[in-house]
């Protein structure tokens, strides 16, 4: 049946990102070892002792945050807009003409449209004693997660599956790893993916309340690690048939060759201290890929730089990859972006994409010596990235819930190379 | 790939499995809420878990009885994945921490209500539970979200990631689901799938899920022929069962339309059987159908008072559909064989 499987292409990507709204500017400041973290403004900073976050600063500077018809949605959906177009126009599609397509789109997302929930408590001036009031249908009608991928569908006409994924901080690599499922079955041809989380004070509260989040920096498998950073924002690939994107002439940044979902099945909240999930999720991905551990050249951690996901992560690399994972670059850019939720692995395939097409890694920063409790040492491209030959890249996403998803993206093979950006 | 159900569990107010499904039509139940979503006690300690955390955990639970998935779970945990469709489950928890964090400040916001304002948490703490391993997965899509945790699950077994999936569809009620209009009656189902093999007695073909110009009975009607006509070789069913989307088709119109185009000429609708719309209709639907074609001799007439043209005396194949305001449509054939 994999002998028969279609090829899958990723043509374009677009984002909204805490270091700039445009892949070049974000892809340019992963490359600089720009942070985007500063205090927390979108929140009263004096209530949360640990203060920072990567919020998006340049959204004013986009067309979506004019459009009247954005405006009763929640920010997931306009996020979702925006870098479904940026990532329409970067792949030669500004306007889908095929009105009987089958194109699907599917985006993933932790919140969903909580600041919907939160725009009404604001301006119904809700309280505990007085939950209710009068609520309109239609302000709360926009809650449902489902808008996200319904409206980016309806905007750009694509007519076949909208689906959102609800899949918490691994969302974005469900969308991606299905739609690759779903063009290398031949169900569609050209999927919008990716994922969107906005800011919110509920998820910000709910890091702050478990103890996750740092006060002074993110540190991905720094010994020092005290947490994670909040971010917001979305990211979004076009997804192809390889036929059909070369049957347009379109640019291939890369291929999505394998991918696995997996549940650690172990704690609402923790991942499992061994890495169980992600060490099945890993070695599954590779066998649809079809390749081995020793063919990988860069890993895309989860890398949150908090204790437990560090560890466990570090653990299950080192499961995979034996006593070649210090050889092997292992980054996580929430270094830079912090940690923008359901767009957080979309974030990293589009990395993952820009990675393979200019052949160069982007650090971790604020690491300075990986923590010697790991079973391995590592090599996070600390501080500084690097020029390095990169054909196949694995990206993983661990989520509350134990849900957790590892994708491979690959380089194009040479008598394709022409067709490289 | 066709796939088929090996065993499908619910509960509703009242009535749960093993009663059959179709003893639950007709009846009204006195209530619509649960007053006690694990009256079984099967979830151990369960106090800080989300309503529906608690209903999609103590239904699916039942499935664990079925051998085949325990020998599954024991041997293999990984090949066995969790396919959940949501629609606002998570509503009235995000309002209750937010509306906390609010007015008495983030420190005084449980962290043990954290996981209920995630809708994945749902299907993995029954993973948990369980020990299951594999692909966990919720989607959100509206009335849809049902053919597409099918069309994920059936996904999963053709790429041969799992070879036995669990797709649930949950639904809970609260004061900010009224006024959302939202289906009223809190209910779950579960349903056991695997590939189909030679000697299934009812399968099911991969569900279409597509987005429509405007809606209308004609439009609709060519998109089931078309369907038919691709997975069953054939361009007609016997009977078309409408989900949701009586706000879209007029069941009366569209039996009209069916057996002029000869696509079928038996419509039931789903909002006369089960007395209100909602996201979980078409697995309730999928699993009363699947019921009913295992029956030695269908008694169709049994669904009379939902039915739009004549009862069919016999009945091998049904579209299942739902359709909404956003112009969506899905298409899920089921076949007798």
């Amino acid at each position: 049946m994999t002998d028969m499987m279609r090829r899958v292409a990723v043509t374009g990507v677009g984002v909204v990102s805490p270091l700039g709204s445009d892949k070049n500017i974000f892809w340019n400041g992963l490359l600089e070892g720009r942070s985007a973290i500063e205090k927390v403004t979108k929140l009263d900073p004096n209530l949360y002792p640990r203060n920072l976050a990567a919020e998006i600063k340049d959204w004013d500077q986009l067309p979506e945050a004019d459009d009247p018809s954005l405006k009763p949605y929640g920010q997931a959906v306009a996020y979702s807009v925006a870098a479904s177009r940026m990532a329409l126009h970067d792949a030669g599609l500004e306007a889908v003409t095929d009105v009987h397509n089958n194109y699907d789109v599917l985006i993933g997302t932790t919140m969903g449209n909580q600041d919907i929930v939160e725009r009404i408590i604001n301006e119904y001036d809700l309280s505990e004693s007085d939950p209710l009031k009068d609520i309109r249908a239609k302000d709360l009608g926009h809650f449902s997660a489902s808008l996200l991928s319904t409206e980016v569908a309806r905007r750009f006409g694509f007519k076949g599956s909208a689906l959102t994924f609800v899949n918490a901080c691994a969302a974005g690599n469900y969308a991606v790893g299905t739609a690759f499922d779903r063009i290398r079955t031949g169900r569609s041809k050209m999927i919008l993916a990716g994922g969107a989380d906005p800011f919110s004070r509920t998820c910000y509260t709910i890091f702050h309340r478990l103890n996750a989040s740092s006060g002074d920096a993110c540190r991905p498998f720094d010994q020092e690690r005290n947490g994670m950073v909040v971010g917001e924002g979305a990211a979004m690939l076009v997804l192809e048939d390889y036929e059909h994107a070369r049957n347009r002439g379109a640019n291939i940044y890369a291929e999505v060759t394998g991918y696995a979902l997996t549940c650690d099945a172990y704690h609402a909240t923790a991942p499992h201290p061994e890495g169980h999930g992600a060490i099945k999720a890993m070695k599954r991905a590779l066998h649809v890929a079809g390749l081995s551990p020793d063919q990988i050249d860069y890993v895309s951690a989860h890398g949150t730089g908090t204790a437990a996901n560090d560890q466990s992560e570090a653990t299950a690399l080192h499961d995979v990859f034996g006593d070649r994972l210090p050889l092997i670059p292992v980054s996580s850019i929430k270094s830079m972006i912090g940690h923008c939720m359901g767009a957080a692995s979309a974030f990293e395939a589009v990395a993952c994409a820009m990675a393979i097409h200019h052949q160069r890694l982007p650090p971790t920063i604020n690491t300075t010596m990986v923590d010697s409790a790991f079973p391995s040492a590592m090599d996070v491209v600390p501080g500084k990235s690097r020029n390095s030959p990169v054909n196949h890249v694995m990206s993983n996403a661990f989520a509350f819930g134990g849900n957790v998803s590892s994708i491979i993206l690959s380089r194009l093979a040479p008598d394709d190379s022409n067709r490289v950006h | 790939m066709p796939f088929i159900i090996d065993e499908f569990v619910f509960k509703i107010p009242g009535i749960e499995s093993p009663t059959p499904l179709l003893d639950t039509i007709g009846e009204k139940p006195a209530e619509k809420q649960f007053d006690n979503y694990d009256a079984n006690k099967s979830l151990g300690k369960s106090r800080h878990l989300s309503a529906a955390t608690k209903l999609l955990s103590s239904t699916a639970t039942k499935l664990l009885s079925h051998t085949s998935l325990q020998q599954v779970i024991e041997s293999a945990p990984a090949r066995v994945g969790i396919f959940i469709a949501e629609n606002n489950v998570n509503l009235k928890d995000d309002f209750d921490f937010d509306l906390c964090a609010k007015t008495h400040g983030p420190d005084h916001v449980s962290p043990l209500q954290a996981p209920n304002t995630l809708a994945n948490v749902v299907g993995s703490h029954f993973a948990r539970i369980s020990s299951i391993e594999g692909p966990n997965s919720t989607v959100s899509a509206g009335q849809h979200g049902v053919y597409h945790a099918l069309d994920m699950a059936e996904l999963s077994l053709q790429c041969g990631a799992i070879d036995t999936a669990i797709v649930g569809a949950v639904n809970v009620t609260s004061c900010y689901h009224k006024i959302l209009q939202q289906d009223q009656r809190e209910v779950c189902v579960a349903a056991l799938l695997s590939r189909a093999h030679g000697d299934a007695a009812v399968t099911l073909y991969p569900p279409l899920m597509r987005a429509l110009p405007d809606i209308d009975e004609d439009k609709v009607a060519t998109l089931i022929a078309q369907q038919t006509r691709k997975q069953l070789k054939q361009s007609d069913v016997d009977m078309v069962w409408i989900a949701n989307g009586l706000s879209q088709l007029d069941p009366g119109r569209f039996t009209t339309v069916l057996t002029t185009k000869k696509t079928s000429p038996c419509v039931v609708s789903g909002k006369h059987l089960l007395g209100n719309e909602g996201h979980c209709d078409p697995l309730i639907l999928t699993c009363l159908a699947h019921e009913m074609f295992k029956e030695e001799t269908s008694d169709w007439s049994r669904l009379s008072k939902a039915m739009f043209g004549p009862a069919p005396d016999r009945a091998n194949t049904i579209a299942i559909i739902s359709c909404d305001e956003h112009n969506q449509l899905s298409v899920l054939i089921m076949e007798k064989v």
